[in-house]
């Protein structure tokens, strides 16, 4: 095979207090990111949050006002984009209308190889291989199904083993089945290239399912950053509480705080207990308790419990989800949102008194946001 | 009652507006077939005898060379400006990009009068009166605009993304426009210069002035003969250039049907 076959091995990039505004609106302010070679990390945020502005940032197709992006330690601000050695998923696939399957795989490598067309053919079926899309190759875009136009676009990124791929909500346009098939999909191709994946997405789901770093970004900055289990078990924030996953979150303050748990007095009148970890809270602070749905029980008669915090309310709404069923419960005026799991049988109607109850270790404190 | 009477005028409208536009055309053509030695209709016989003498005359076939050869350089100049043109346009944000749309869009409503007589002035003392360059030139600046409407519409329509997944695919930024961009806005371009190549075969006055001596383009020698000669070789040369723009808005129709069928954006008007 050619020398001149940049190795598959992942780049390690940073990003250095990179700041894009356009006009006087600041898209990406200032942020600071580690993404460690071969990882597979995810910017998610909703719309406006920056993300897909940090990651055109990355391919070039933007220069930043402030700040460096560096692949490997080498500053790439001034690398055009087509040298950058970059495979790119586009939200619309962004596929060649007037070439076919092949020709769309084999562009990457015309343009970065010197292939002989029988080594470049090999690539190209290898290549289609690895996203199941063999017996395509004279087929034009416009006559493959979406998720074949997807795996399309993955293949034609992936083809001359650049050293960083990056996909811009690449799922967003297939349904709620393939989209959950590709999900592992995509996981499982990154595990056998070692590539380094940047994703960009607002759907949480694809977020946990995929990543080893999520990057929650908010309003052009990062709001946290940490693993998949990291973010959803102990945010920092309750921005990040509420983007990841259904979240209860009590307003409250702090009364009283002991040796291992704050006591919170929330505002409906009745108060808390909530586990002591490095949260810096003291007493008289304005705080959020973040109760997650699926940790919420109900029960028709008062069942306390040791460790559990028990609260009786009223059933202000019942959704039946199949898998699930999902009550919304007014405690003194707060809505607590609980969602049920092995609910077959268990009938609660609108209106009915109920006792919720939630272990008091599953609860986290977050400091409310002056934001 | 009303509501049928309704439901037949407009397709009789309809009919009587198409014949009353196409009248014109049916005639010349019946007569271009014309058995008769002068301009009569209907005519009282058929025969091909007026295409023969056409064929048979160099005076003619000379003309027919030169329109086809402005027609040919106006093409390619237009075409050549118009889609840089278009590029620079709609790419980006150049100073005074709506000043200088408005000009090249404006020699679409300046009298053909004006023009043909500001160019004969303006050529005399370049040396460009009576020759092809210079009438092509002319043309050009008349064809330019339908290059550069059709072209800003086709990208318009293009998905910018195409030429970013060339870019960081490892094409350099003028070759993914080369291989990318241009072949998907191709059916566009094309209808541009076919309106840019019909105008110049049929366009009259500026080349009455530029190229009005002893060469004479087809609509020249035409313009000449129906002032003098009253015989049906006129109408057959009419009828020759109305097939001419009859066989280029085919061609555009049918590459805009094969960009439509490849599922390329549609090309313009």
């Amino acid at each position: 095979m050619a020398a001149n076959v940049t190795p598959s091995r992942g780049a390690a990039v940073r990003i250095d207090r990179l700041r894009k505004t356009f006009g006087s609106a600041v898209a990406v302010d200032s942020i600071s990111l580690d993404i460690p070679t071969g990882s597979f990390v995810t910017l998610l945020g909703p719309s406006g949050s920056g993300k897909t502005t940090t990651l055109n940032l990355i391919a070039g197709f933007l220069s930043p006002d402030a700040g460096s992006i560096l692949f490997d330690g080498a500053i790439v601000s001034n690398v055009p984009t087509h040298k950058r050695n970059i495979g790119m998923v586009f939200q619309n696939y962004a596929l060649f209308p007037h070439m076919t399957v092949f020709d769309n795989v084999g562009f990457p490598l015309k343009m970065r190889t010197k292939l002989t067309s029988a080594e470049a053919r090999t690539r190209i079926l290898e290549t289609l291989a690895l996203v199941e899309l063999n017996g395509f190759e004279a087929r034009y875009p416009r006559q493959l199904s979406g998720g074949q136009q997807q795996r399309v676009a993955m293949a034609r990124a992936l083809v001359s083993h650049p050293r960083l791929l990056l996909m811009d909500e690449p799922l967003g346009a297939l349904d709620k089945k393939l989209r959950e098939q590709m999900q592992f999909e995509i996981k499982n191709i990154h595990r056998s290239i070692g590539t380094t994946f940047v994703y960009v997405t607002h759907d949480q789901t694809e977020a946990l399912t995929m990543s080893d770093l999520i990057v929650v970004m908010n309003y052009g900055k990062i709001e946290q950053a940490g693993t998949p289990r990291q973010l959803y078990e102990t945010p920092e924030n309750q921005f990040v509480a509420d983007f990841l996953g259904g979240a209860n979150l009590l307003p409250g303050t702090v009364a009283a705080v002991a040796a291992d748990h704050f006591s919170v007095a929330v505002e409906g009148g009745f108060t808390v207990q909530v586990p002591r970890d490095r949260v810096a809270a003291k007493a008289g602070d304005a705080v959020s308790v973040l109760v997650r749905p699926e940790e919420v029980g109900v029960a028709l008669t008062e069942d306390r419990q040791a460790g559990a915090e028990c609260v009786a309310g009223t059933v202000t709404a019942v959704g039946y989800l199949g898998d699930s069923l999902k009550l919304e419960i007014a405690v003194a005026g707060i809505a607590i949102g609980a969602k049920l799991a092995r609910a077959r049988g268990f009938s609660i109607e609108s209106g009915q008194r109920v006792f919720v109850s939630w272990p008091r270790a599953s609860a986290r404190l977050l400091l409310r946001s002056t934001r | 009652m009303s509501v049928r009477v309704g439901r037949l005028a407009i397709p009789t409208g309809t009919l009587l507006v198409l014949l009353y536009l196409l009248f014109p055309v049916v005639v010349v053509v019946l007569i271009s077939f014309s058995s008769a030695r002068f301009l009569s209709f209907p005519p009282p016989g058929y025969s091909i005898q007026w295409y023969a003498k056409l064929l048979s005359d160099p005076d003619w076939l000379n003309s027919l060379a030169i329109t086809l050869q402005v027609g040919a350089l106006t093409t390619v100049f237009s075409t050549l400006l118009g889609v840089p043109a278009a590029f620079a346009l709609s790419r980006y944000g150049i100073p005074g990009r709506s000043f200088v749309t408005a000009l090249i869009l404006a020699s679409l409503i300046t009298p053909t009068i004006i023009k043909g007589l500001s160019l004969y002035l303006f050529y005399v003392p370049l040396g460009l009166v009576n020759t092809i360059w210079g009438l092509a030139a002319a043309h050009t600046v008349s064809g330019l605009p339908y290059v550069v409407i059709n072209t800003i519409a086709s990208l318009r329509s293009a998905d910018r993304d195409l030429e970013r997944a060339a870019v960081i695919h490892g094409a350099s930024p003028l070759w993914a426009v080369v291989r990318i961009t241009l072949p998907i806005i191709a059916p566009g371009i094309m209808v541009g210069a076919v309106f840019a190549f019909i105008q110049s075969v049929h366009e009259l006055l500026v080349a009455l002035f530029v190229l009005g001596g002893v060469e004479k383009p087809l609509a020249v020698k035409l313009w000449a003969g129906v002032r003098s000669e009253v015989d049906p070789t006129i109408a057959a040369v009419s009828t020759g250039l109305i097939g001419m723009a009859v066989l280029a808005y085919a061609c555009a129709g049918v590459a805009q049907l094969l960009s439509k069928r490849r599922g390329l954006p549609a090309a313009g008007p």
